[in-house]
């Protein structure tokens, strides 16, 4: 929108009002990505904090050629995942696991009597199928877009996706 | 019979072109497109999530705080980088005035000091040799950060602003 960019000329030549009027304006929506994507309140809020900080820092490199919100959708994505990888290769030093990048923890089934929102279900996936699940089916992007984004091969982003939904299905049939 | 598989159910639900022959199976299977609507309202469910989920309290002081931390220490950083790049001119010209008794130099500057000696008094050239060792740290201090930065072009700027500097110090020496 006009008033975005207009704001994010302003924020990049420092003007702190401006910048507040930006957080204002997409912190909610920020914070709904981050949310589902990490699927842990405090950890969507420490990502949102990120997301804005880093948005700050690179106001500069906003070249107004996109939309100003599919810009910052795609840099908190950004931040989102790279903070996963770093977490993942460090819980790997630690725990000297063999699973390679993109194995991930088994879906585990739910009792009879346990009954779940979509947006609990959502949040009970594994970490890599909940990623693609968000990115695909509730953001937007595309198979290849994703597979970019994450760093693996489109098939892969079909598979988790299948699986996602299927194991959702199961989950909301209760 | 054998119907479609979870991917190929996912790829009709998305609208997505099937194979002929998968193709043929759905129009003629009830249960693969009982499966298919099935998938095709998860999405619907999922595509109707609300777009923007508030936080339960405002981050904005947080998030502002950061920022004005990273300034300071950003202005800290660019300070002492002025301190050192002051510090290096000073010794080159204590050590010009005062002779012999420099830092040995980097690898990277050996060829600069070759050229050097051809040109320039011994004094001279053993003052560069300091002072190029001291100007090739901080570049490296500066070019590592900026690695970490990179979107920062003031860290950019200051990096051309030194090698300007650098340049001009070799061709001063150069021509004493």
């Amino acid at each position: 929108m006009h008033e975005d960019r207009e704001l994010a000329t302003r924020a990049a030549r420092g003007d702190m009002v401006a910048f507040e009027a930006l957080y204002r304006r997409h912190s909610s929506r920020v914070h709904a990505i981050c949310l589902r994507l990490t699927a842990d309140r405090h950890g969507a809020e420490e990502a949102v904090q990120d997301v804005f900080v880093r948005l700050w820092e690179r106001l500069g490199s906003f070249r107004g050629e996109s939309a100003f919100s599919s810009w910052l959708h795609r840099l908190a994505i950004n931040t989102v995942l790279q903070t996963m990888r770093s977490t993942r290769r460090r819980e790997a030093r630690v725990m000297t696991s063999d699973d390679g990048e993109l194995e991930d923890a088994p879906i585990r089934t739910l009792a009879v009597e346990e009954r779940i929102d979509l947006e609990d279900a959502i949040a009970r996936l594994p970490q890599q199928v909940r990623t693609v699940v968000v990115l695909h089916d509730i953001e937007g992007f595309t198979h290849e877009e994703i597979a970019l984004m994450m760093s693996v091969p489109p098939g892969t982003i079909r598979s988790q996706l299948s699986r996602a939904r299927k194991t959702l299905l199961q989950w909301l049939q209760r | 019979m054998t119907h479609l598989t979870d991917e190929l159910l996912d790829t009709a639900a998305d609208g997505d072109a099937l194979a002929p022959t998968d193709a043929e199976h759905l129009r003629a299977c009830a249960e693969c497109q009982t499966n298919v609507e099935r998938l095709r309202a998860l999405r619907g469910r999922l595509a109707a999530l609300p777009q923007a989920l508030p936080t339960d309290g405002d981050l904005w002081p947080t998030v502002h705080g950061a920022i004005r931390a990273r300034r300071r220490r950003r202005l800290v950083f660019t300070s002492s980088f002025g301190l050192a790049l002051a510090a290096a001119l000073l010794i080159a010209v204590v050590r010009i005035g005062n002779g012999p008794g420099a830092v040995p130099p980097g690898t990277e500057t050996s060829a600069e000091l070759a050229e050097l000696k051809a040109l320039a008094p011994p004094v001279v050239v053993e003052a560069m040799a300091a002072n190029l060792t001291i100007y090739d740290a901080a570049l490296r201090e500066l070019e590592a950060f900026a690695a970490s930065e990179r979107e920062n072009a003031d860290v950019q700027q200051r990096i051309e602003e030194l090698r300007r500097k650098r340049a001009a110090l070799l061709r001063l020496a150069s021509n004493s």
